[in-house]
């Protein structure tokens, strides 16, 4: 029995009331499942943009730890450590100095090097060493000027163990007598890939360009028997074999993992050098594996070899070493010391000039009209393209102020592109402080630039910095508005007005110019450190305030 | 007795609205005066009319005279001097976001203190007057924010001190704060007013008719009475009073 009773007419309201009453109830069902559409929509969105991220971060990084490069070279990606070179008789090792870095070097980089052309290393592993061979005397005459001559091989390994960039060549037999940890022995490639003529011939549009591990392979275990399953014209492939014993057929035996007996089966045996060669060149779509050294005097045709060379990249020493050379040999010393004296004259120009227009926009300035103009003109400063800052800091510091390209240019031009940022952060965090603290300050007898100073600015210190930071990041990774102000000079500066070289421009160079992606990589590796490394600091400095 | 502050016919505008109409009081010399009265009453306004904390605030306009030793405030009274001589503790705690003892130093060295031994010597005395130096003399160099509602408001109260005030201003020290904190700080102020003369708002009648020697009561800007606390407090004047005492508004 209901205690309050409603007129009768009401009953059909009631009713509707019961209607509506029970459509929630399915509504509440679908909102449910609106949510759960809803949450798989947001939690995908977050886990995509978190995956990307990591992904790039991942892929830089990888790449600038690990270099991991395609390569197509005259020569296979095997290597002896004892050669048969002419110059010994028998075979020959390479060892060079323990200071240059060298993993391994093919024979007409080697040839090159005993030649005297280049005399420095810079071009092999962009060292910059100059290159001093040490050979037996029994070669005399036959190499460079600057090849130095010895009687024996010990006294080659300790002229060689004693020089940074010296090189020698000592006979195998020696090598197992000498122990010398300031030597390392160098792996040569000396094989390439011999093939007839007629194999490179266009067909169809077709040219076969290269191979590579897994086709050489099966041409040696005979599962490849046409060069059209290897991308080249509808040919048979014919495998020509070096003497037996040789160095060529034993390479070719461990390349092609198996047994003699399950080579090819048809290939074709030779049992002399010249054999080998002649037949190469006389039978249509022959193939075989031969010395690199002897291609051209035999008119053999070379095809390139393709293969993916890893190994590390970033090392201490691209840290350490001045770069030469545009930045192909050395490392990237002095464009991180450039790129330090940037990052610090830009905070010393705008830091105060941000904080002190942020004091006067909070705390001075009547809140009307004029600031909310001043507000809106940092605002759209902040929005505007860096390359335009360029233009501008090219137009007036570099041309009409005369100061010419170079590190001052540069700089004021990033003053001028991250202040807006350090003024609207600033004046975020001034807004921040409690007013209680002026209030405390100014009933103790403060004056109000005492208080600004000293009790609103360190307590706004902790976001004022942030702002900073952020704007350090910016500068640092700034490359547009340096191209026409601040120079491309990879050496240290010296002065306001030199040209300077930093980290964002130099891999933008390394890149436009093609100079090494490996290089990029690990320039834009240190780069991520450095910002890495201002946000880590910058937090501490936060967190150890007040 | 000579007056310690003597306000004569104060009228106080925030631009347009007046909030305070004709207050005259006498405040005595080390003496605690409880102001009361219900919620915008104009309570706050008048203690911070004392040390001229109104004057931030844009277009207040203040009429009459505050006389302090004798001087005028809003005559040729250095605005500095007065700050120093009359304190004001807030509502709520402020200290700045600085260690504990930056916090006491702070008034000292604005005021051109700056040898350090004297500064120590001034913050070890200022603290120990606000009864607290026992809790924090080991973690002086910590940050002032770390301390507990009612160690920071001692900490205020102490950092007055160390400008070595005459007359203290409190505005309801004590209603952020838990009882024991609070009867920690009622304790303080009783204390303090050997030396201070000390002017406290409250919203608490107990701690009122506790800690003060007279009272007055505000009613919507008006001084309605004043007089010994325990005149006030059993035997008023007037019929509002009794009746905001005997909590029948407020
Ligand atoms: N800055 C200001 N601008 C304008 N009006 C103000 C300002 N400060 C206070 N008022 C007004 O003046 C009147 C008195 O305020 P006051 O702060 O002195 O009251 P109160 O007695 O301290 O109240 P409470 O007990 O709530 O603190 C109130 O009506 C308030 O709205
Ligand atoms: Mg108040």
């Amino acid at each position: 029995m209901s205690i309050i009773n409603l007129p009768a007419i009401d009953s059909s309201i009631d009713r509707l009331v019961e209607i509506e009453r029970q459509k929630s109830n399915t509504n509440y069902e679908k909102a449910k499942r609106r949510n759960l559409a809803a949450n798989v929509l947001l939690w995908g969105s977050a886990a995509l943009t978190l995956g990307i991220l990591l992904y790039i971060l991942g892929f830089i990084l990888y790449r600038g730890f690990r270099s991991d490069n395609i390569i197509e070279s005259d020569f296979i990606d095997s290597s002896g450590i004892s050669v048969p070179l002419d110059w010994h008789d028998g075979d020959s090792v390479l060892i060079v100095n323990d200071k240059t870095r060298l993993k391994e070097i093919n024979l007409r980089d080697l040839e090159s090097l005993l030649n005297g052309k280049p005399d420095n290393w810079g071009n092999i592993n962009s060292q910059d060493l100059d290159v001093l061979p040490y050979m037996l005397s029994s070669a005399k005459g036959e190499f460079g000027k600057n090849t130095t001559y010895r009687e024996s091989p010990s006294e080659i390994v300790s002229s060689v163990a004693s020089q940074p960039g010296a090189l020698g060549l000592i006979p195998a037999s020696f090598l197992s007598l000498t122990e010398n940890k300031d030597i390392n022995i160098i792996p040569v490639k000396m094989l390439s890939v011999g093939v007839n003529p007629s194999v490179l011939e266009i067909e169809n549009n077709i040219k076969l360009r290269y191979i590579d591990r897994k086709i050489l392979r099966k041409i040696l275990r005979g599962e490849l028997t046409n060069w059209q399953e290897a991308a080249g014209r509808d040919m048979p492939v014919r495998l020509v074999l070096p003497p037996p014993g040789s160095f060529e057929w034993d390479a070719l035996i461990e390349i092609a993992g198996v047994s003699s007996e399950e080579l090819a089966q048809s290939a074709v045996g030779t049992s002399s050098f010249d054999e080998f060669y002649s037949k190469i060149n006389s039978t249509p779509g022959a193939f075989g594996m031969i010395r690199n050294d002897r291609a051209e005097e035999n008119n053999i045709k070379l095809l390139s070899y393709r293969y993916r060379q890893t190994g590390a990249n970033l090392q201490w020493w691209f840290l350490f070493e001045e770069p030469k050379r545009a930045g192909r040999v050395g490392g990237i010393s002095t464009i991180v010391l450039n790129t330090i004296y940037m990052v610090l004259l830009t905070v010393l120009f705008s830091t105060p000039i941000g904080i002190g227009a942020a004091v006067y926009l909070t705390e001075y300035a009547k809140q009307g009209t004029l600031v909310k103009m001043l507000r809106l003109g940092t605002e759209t400063l902040a929005g505007i393209p860096s390359i335009i800052f360029g233009l501008f800091g090219f137009i007036v510091f570099v041309g009409a102020m005369h100061m010419g390209i170079g590190l001052l240019s540069g700089t004021l031009t990033l003053t001028l592109m991250i202040l807006p940022t350090i003024i609207r952060t600033s004046e975020e965090a001034i807004k921040g402080v409690p007013r209680s603290f002026s209030a405390g300050s100014l009933a103790l007898g403060a004056g109000k630039w005492q208080t600004i100073y000293k009790v609103v600015l360190p307590a706004a210190a902790p976001g004022i910095l942030t702002g900073v930071i952020l704007a350090i990041g910016r500068a640092v990774g700034e490359t547009a508005a340096l191209l026409f102000t601040m120079g491309f000079d990879y050496r240290a500066v010296k002065n306001l007005s030199t040209s300077a070289r930093v980290l964002s421009t130099h891999l933008y160079q390394l890149v436009k110019e093609g100079i090494s992606f490996d290089r990029a990589f690990a320039t834009a590796t240190i780069l991520i450190f450095i910002v890495l490394f201002v946000n880590l600091v910058s937090t501490r400095l936060i967190k150890r305030k007040y | 007795m000579r007056s310690k502050l003597s306000i004569k016919e104060l009228d106080f505008y925030y631009g347009d609205f007046k909030a305070l109409h004709k207050v005259s009081m006498e405040i005595e010399p080390n003496k605690v005066t409880a102001l009361i009265g219900p919620s915008g009453c104009g309570k706050s306004t008048l203690l911070k009319t004392l040390n001229r904390m109104n004057d931030l605030v844009a277009g207040s306009v203040v009429d009459g005279t505050v006389l302090y030793d004798g001087d005028d405030i809003y005559g040729k009274y250095d605005i500095i001097q007065l700050r120093k001589k009359i304190g004001m503790v807030f509502q709520s705690p402020n200290p700045f976001a600085m260690s504990i003892y930056d916090n006491i130093a702070y008034g000292p060295r604005i005021h051109g203190i700056k040898n350090k031994k004297v500064l120590d010597r001034i913050v070890e005395k200022s603290l120990r007057q606000a009864a607290i130096w026992e809790e924090i003399k080991n973690r002086l160099k910590g940050p002032a924010l770390g301390l507990s509602g009612g160690q920071q408001q001692r900490l205020c109260i102490a950092r007055v001190l160390a400008v070595e005030p005459d007359v203290i201003l409190m505005d309801e020290p004590t209603s952020a704060l838990d009882p024991v904190s609070t009867s920690r700080i009622e304790d303080l102020i009783d204390e303090l007013k050997k030396e201070y003369t000390i002017i406290i708002v409250t919203h608490n009648m107990q701690q009122a008719g506790r800690i003060s020697d007279s009272t007055a009561f505000f009613l919507n800007g008006y001084l309605e009475e004043m007089g010994a606390t325990e005149k006030i407090f059993f035997n008023p004047d007037s019929k509002k009073t009794e009746d905001y005492i005997s909590g029948k508004f407020g």
